[in-house]
Formats: structure tokens, sequence, C-alpha cells
């Protein structure tokens, strides 16, 4: 088999009749790695899900997809997996059985296999992938890397041919980013795999691709992998730092917290003081208690020692991880104005954040229609115009692509500038470097550090922001920004 | 990953190796045996020496500490509430030991109450012992092959009903953070209903994902589902069941013939030989054999 999958002249269109691909010709040779990029919206999981032979979304179709020189509707539920296997971007939502073994073999259950030959493939993949230390874990124990890398291998115990990954790496922190990424490379240099994954980080993947598509207006476009290599960023020092004289909204004094009597402390002896007006951010690994420590400031967690002072106590607002714990309506426009009794604004407030974010046309959709970047912006609208005094976010720039992180980056500073605090926990460095004015370092349960970033990035040697769309997004808007303000004080 | 919730701690140590020497069907099946005998009898010396040995093995498995808590509110709020309900309720019995206005309190009546509490006492025991043993990954090691669509049935429910939990303790946690719009305390039954279809919601919405999951894996592909074993069944497994199925059926023996016959009304009488206990004593000390055994 030379070409693993081929598009000719593909075109299909959703059922209310937008459409959503327009003669697509593509094929991927066997072997290769393929990075599809390209805008939110423009139909990278739609063409993935068109190559599925179960997945395949339900409209108008016209032109042929070829899987393995076979076509695509010739092939049943007992190809989906056994010779196309699917990775989507959720890590927990895909994960079924409540144990790590059940969930490997769980496919293999599907096809009806004999246990002996089930067992010799679960216990080969899981040697590749290093499972054993947690074959027999709870699946809820694992962390987000770990429960990628186990629907990963859940999808590879089938012996597919072809690998479909729709944002695969989207939801988890640089490690484990990094560890999927290079899993993916061995499967593609070491088995022959074709991978091809949709993202909107393709620097990930620049090391280890050999081909790169760029979807644009419908159609396939093969573009040079050259323009996405990683670079290093460096940080812009022109947001002032906030002097100390300034009263602080928040102070964490020598606080210890744990979630259950016999768990292990996750914070211990955390010290924290955010001023007033400032943008604070909080960085460190998986696991180090960013969200202990929003919780703790938040009141939802109560330290076992030590002080927690919070002045913004009964005006304070909190960005969840998932922004749908917060979506209760089932318009945009009517989630805007579920609080605007108490907080005292009215549907023209709530139509103008929307033009503002530019969801306008999506006023009367279901909240859960939007997509995740929209969803993220949908609920931080939905904080702001309740004009909290302190700002909690939890991973607001998470899944999200350059524009509405950029977007978002905007709307922080401004609602620093008019007078609120923003405190933040992100991975996402870059975000972090553009947008706070200090950043605290978690590790081992304290603060390892707080600086403003300038200084933070400069004196770290490997933790540090690479450049992607979003910073040159953020810097062209500051130059121009900038530019702007020079031209209006000449 | 809900983060409000305990975060990924070390699993638990396994506490159950005192079955693990055997295949789950083993325990399964000593486990149906010694409450379907202890709810059966009604017969103090069984229900004393069933409630004993089930609160140390409960201690064993789970700590004295988690053990003693549950013994004490189940003794203290079962066993006493049984016996005074039929102390004052039940009018037969000949031993009076005193009037209560219309009420007649007898020995008897406050001994049947009694043997009832310590009877409910010890089941719950034995429950607790049961599901600390038949984990989830032992169930499906039962029913795997037998019947498989049952046992799949059995891991979603085990995966998404405690995710489910957590996320309303997350939606409630967050709109209570919330206070710039007038959020916290949570009041009222309208906020606790707008939480619950925030959840609903949220659990439909992924469960869209779950299933293209499910079926990007090949669901319907085959006409019968197979099971993963875990644990196969061997001959050691086969012989340790079979002499556990006759020590069953001897304690039935002695229990219809002898224990059975105990009568509280009109005056206690019927213990019957020593003998017929030892049966049920031995079923009742298999666990302490197999720990012996595995030393």
């Amino acid at each position: 088999m030379s070409v693993a999958l081929e598009f000719d002249n593909f075109s299909f269109a959703y059922p209310e009749g937008t459409p959503v691909l327009q003669g697509v010709s593509c094929s991927v040779p066997a072997g290769a790695f393929v990075v599809l990029v390209g805008e939110t919206g423009s139909g990278k999981t739609t063409l993935l899900r068109c190559a599925h032979p179960v997945l395949a979304p339900v409209g108008t179709r016209s032109g042929q997809v070829r899987v393995a020189g076979q076509a695509l509707e010739s092939l049943g539920p007992a190809a989906s997996g056994a010779l196309v296997g699917m990775v989507a971007q959720s890590p927990e939502n895909q994960l079924v059985c409540d144990s790590v073994w059940h969930q490997m073999a769980f496919g293999l259950e599907n096809l009806g296999m004999d246990p002996q030959e089930m067992r010799r493939r679960v216990a080969e993949v899981a040697h590749y992938f290093g499972i054993q230390p947690w074959f027999h874990q709870d699946v809820n124990q694992l962390s987000g890397g770990q429960q990628q890398l186990l629907n990963l291998a859940s999808v590879l115990v089938m012996q597919p041919q072809v690998l479909l990954l729709d944002e695969p790496t989207a939801q988890l922190d640089p490690v484990a980013q990094r560890n999927f990424c290079h899993a993916l490379f061995r499967l593609n240099r070491e088995l022959g795999l074709t991978v091809v994954v949709a993202t909107h980080a393709p620097q990930l993947f620049s090391a280890y691709a050999t081909q790169a598509l760029l979807l644009r207006e419908g159609t396939v476009v093969p573009c040079s992998m050259a323009a996405f290599r990683e670079r290093p960023f460096d940080v812009p020092a022109a947001w002032p730092a906030p002097t100390d004289l300034r009263s602080a909204v928040v102070t964490l004094q020598d606080v210890h917290v744990r979630y259950a009597r016999e768990a292990p402390p996750i914070l211990r002896g955390m010290d924290l003081r955010v001023p007033a007006g400032s943008i604070c951010a909080l960085v460190g690994g998986n696991g180090s208690g960013k969200t202990t420590v929003l919780n703790t400031v938040a009141g939802v967690l109560k330290p076992f020692r030590g002080k927690v002072a919070n002045t913004a106590l009964r005006t304070q607002a909190l960005l969840p991880q998932d922004p749908k714990a917060l979506f209760v309506k089932d318009t945009a426009l009517d989630e805007l104005m579920e609080w605007s009794k108490p907080c005292g604004y009215g549907r023209e407030d709530a139509q103008r954040w929307l033009e503002r974010l530019g969801l306008q046309a999506c006023e009367h959709q279901h909240p859960y229609d939007l997509s995740g970047g929209q969803q993220q912006l949908l609920a931080f609208a939905k904080l702001a115009l309740t004009k909290p005094g302190l700002l909690l976010l939890d991973e607001p720039a998470k899944g999200l692509d350059a524009h509405s992180t950029l977007a978002l980056a905007q709307l922080i500073r401004q609602f620093a500038t008019e007078g609120g605090t923003v405190l933040f926990a992100t991975h996402n460095l870059a975000f972090a470097a553009c947008v706070a004015q200090r950043v605290v370092l978690l590790f081992d349960g304290q603060a390892a550090c707080e600086e403003a970033p300038a200084d933070f990035f400069r004196r770290n040697v490997f933790y540090r922001p690479v450049a992607d769309a979003f910073t040159e997004a953020f810097m062209a808007a500051a130059s121009g920004g900038a530019g702007a303000s020079e031209a209006a004080e000449a | 990953m809900d983060a409000a919730s305990a975060p990924r701690s070390a699993p638990a140590v396994a506490e159950t190796t005192l079955f693990e020497g055997f295949h789950p069907a083993f325990a399964a099946l000593y486990f149906a045996a010694v409450l379907g005998l202890t709810m059966c009898v009604l017969n103090p010396v069984t229900v004393c020496m069933s409630a004993v040995v089930g609160f140390v093995l409960h201690g064993r498995l789970s700590g004295f500490g988690v053990a003693g808590r549950q013994l004490a509110w189940q003794v203290g709020v079962l066993l006493v509430l049984t016996t005074l309900l039929n102390a004052v309720l039940s009018s037969a019995g000949s031993t009076v030991l005193f009037r209560l206005g219309p009420f007649c309190i007898s020995f008897e009546s406050v001994a049947f109450g009694a043997c009832m509490g310590g009877l409910l006492v010890a089941m719950l025991q034995w429950f607790s012992c049961a599901a600390k043993v038949l984990t989830s990954s032992n169930v499906m090691a039962l029913l795997g092959p037998v019947a498989p669509n049952v046992g799949l049935l059995l891991t979603m429910s085990m995966r998404l009903v405690p995710q489910f939990l957590r996320r309303g303790t997350r939606i409630h946690q967050v709109r209570s953070a919330c206070t710039a719009a007038g959020n916290a305390p949570v009041r009222g039954m309208g906020d606790r209903f707008r939480q619950l279809t925030v959840l609903m919601s949220w659990g439909m919405e992924d469960s869209l994902e779950s299933a293209d999951a499910v079926r990007a894996r090949g669901w319907g592909a085959a006409k019968r589902r197979t099971s993963y074993a875990c644990r196969r069944f061997r001959i050691l497994d086969a012989a340790a069941c079979a002499l556990l199925a006759a020590l069953v059926a001897l304690c039935v023996v002695c229990a219809v013939a002898a224990c059975a016959r105990f009568s509280f009304y009109p005056v206690i009488s019927g213990f019957g030989p020593a003998v017929a206990y030892l049966p049920f004593a031995a079923l009742l000390l298999v666990p302490a054999v197999l720990e012996v055994l595995h030393r």
C-alpha cells in the first residue's frame, strides 16, 4: 500500500446547506506524518471525520475518499479501529471504562477477539508505552497526559494502519504535550504508521512532521513546514510592574491546604500577595497546585493552617477550567442576561459585549453549539458583566486558537486598566509572559519565586515560552498600538 | 479533570490480599453463603458469631477506626431501635419484666428484638466486607465470560456515575464562588434545580464525544462481545470452590436440622447440640485460615 489516504475531488456540505469542503484533492502516502493546519471553523475536524468509516458525518457529499486503496463506503464497523484509528481532543471524555486495563481491551472486546489473542495484543502495546506500572489503576487517577496516552494505546491495540488525531494536545500541559508528540513520532518512524494530526500548534510537530497541509476556504493546499519551526520568544518588558505600596487584594500567609483528612497537603506554606489593579499569573507543572490556590482564594477550600485574606470576597468571579460549568440558559444572549437583575445591567450591555467578542452572530445559538474558544470568551463575558473586583481565571487560554487568545489577552489587560485585579493560572507560558505583570512559579506546594515576566523568563534556562501564532499576533497588535499612540503624540 | 475534587493520589494499598490467592468466584461464593446463612437463620448463637467475625474482618480490611465508627452507629441506632420496637409492640412472651401503660414488656420480646438487631448489624458488616473484596474488577472477572454486556454496563456506570457526582460538586462550587453576581450562599430550590439542569446538559453534551469514542473503537463489529480475563479459573480455584461448596452444604443441613429450630416464644428454647454450630463457625473462620496460609 503506497497511498494511505486519498481525497479525490471530495466535497461535503452539512444538511443545513453550508458547504464545508469544496473539491478537496490530496493524497497522503503511507508512512507519512502529516500536520493539518487551518483557522478555527475551516473544517479540519470535518475533513478528518470524513476519512473515518464510522464517524463520517451526515450530509451531502460528492467525490471519493479512499483509505488504503479501499473506498470508504465499502468499509464497515470492523474497519473502524482495525484500519483507521481516531483520537479526539478531550482526554477525559473518550474514556468509558473505569480501569486502565479494561479501556485498553475495550476495542478488542468489541471485535469479538479470542481472550488469548487479546491478552497478547494488550501486553504488546502496554509494554511499548510503558503502561505496565499503572495497568490496574482507576482511570480518574491518571493525569491528563496519561489519559491521552491511554486513548492512543486503546486505539493502537486494534492495529490500525492510519491514525487520525483531532487536536490531541490542546488540553494537555506542555510536558505531556511533548511526551505525546514523541509517542506519535515513534509510532510513525518505528512502526511505519501513517499519522494525520489536525492542530493549532504546528510548532510542536515541526521536528517530526514530513508534510504539512493547509485547509483554507474548503480546499487543501500543501504548505512548507519551515514556517512552523520553533523559535524562542523574547518577552516584552513594556507592561509596568505594580508597586508594593498599593493595598493587597489577596494575601495568603503560610497556607497549607489538603483535600481530605488522609490526603497529603497540596499547598505547604504558600505565600502570595496580589496588589489591587494588577495581573498575577500562576505557573507551574501539572499537579503543582495552581487550581488549589485559586480555589483557596475564592473561599471554596479552607486551609488547615495559615491565613487567607481576600478583600474582594464578595465581589469576585471564578472562571473554571471547563466553562460549561457556568452555562445554564439556551441561548448565548440569555446566558449573559442570567445575572442582569442582581448586577443591574441591561440587554444593551450584554449585546455590546457580544459585539466586542465578535459573537453577535451567535446571539441566538445554544452555548454548547459554539466552538471551545467561543465558549471560553462567552463565559468570560458573563463574568465581566457582573463587574467583579477580582477575577480568578483557571486556564483561560486552554484550547484557544491564536485569534481568541489575543482577544482574551486584550480583555484581561483592559479589565486591569479599569481597576480590577486578575489572578490566573496557566500552562501557556507565552500567554503569561504577554499578559501578566507578576509571575509566580509554584513548586512543591510553595511559591518558588515571584517576579516580573521579563525577569522571570530571562533568568530561566529551561522553562521558557516559545513563539507561536499568538505571540506574533500579540506583538503585531502591541506595535500597531504603540505606532498609533506615537502618531497621536506627534 | 475536575480540580476541586480530590487530586489524583496514589492508588489505595490492596488490603484485600486475603482473597487474592483465589479467583473472585471463590470470594463471591463465600460472601453469598455467609450472608445467606446469616439472614435465614435466626438464632442468637449464629447471629452473635456472625456479627463478631464480620466486625473483625471489616476492621482487618478497612481499618478498625472506620469499622468501629460504623459499628457504633449501627449498634447505637439499629440494635437499640429494633430491641425497643419489638419489646413494645410484641405481646407474646411468658417472662414479664414490667408493664408500661398498655404495653407489656417481656424478656422474650426483648431478646427477639435484640437478635433481629444483631442480625441487621451482622449483615451490614458482611456487606461492607463484600464490597471491599468484590471490587469492580473482580465483578467484571465474574460477569465477563457469562454476560459481557452486563459487565460493560457495570464498568461504564462505575466510570460515569462518580464523574457525574464530581461535576455536580464542581458546578456548585463555581457558582457559589461567583459572589459578584450575588451568588453566595447558594439558596433555595430554584438554584439547586438550575445546577441540576447544568449538570444534565453538560453530561449529555460530553456523552456525544464518548459515544464517538466508543464507535471509533469498533462498536458493533462483532455479534457477540468477548471479555478480557485478567484472571483465569484454574484447577486450584475449582478445588477450593468445591471444598467451600461442601462446607456450605454441611452448614445448610445443620441449620435446617438444628439451628433453625430455635424459638423465642413462648419460652426461649431449642438451642440444639453444640456440634450443629461447628460447621458455621468453620465457615466464618475461612478468612482467618486464609490469613494463616498466606504468611
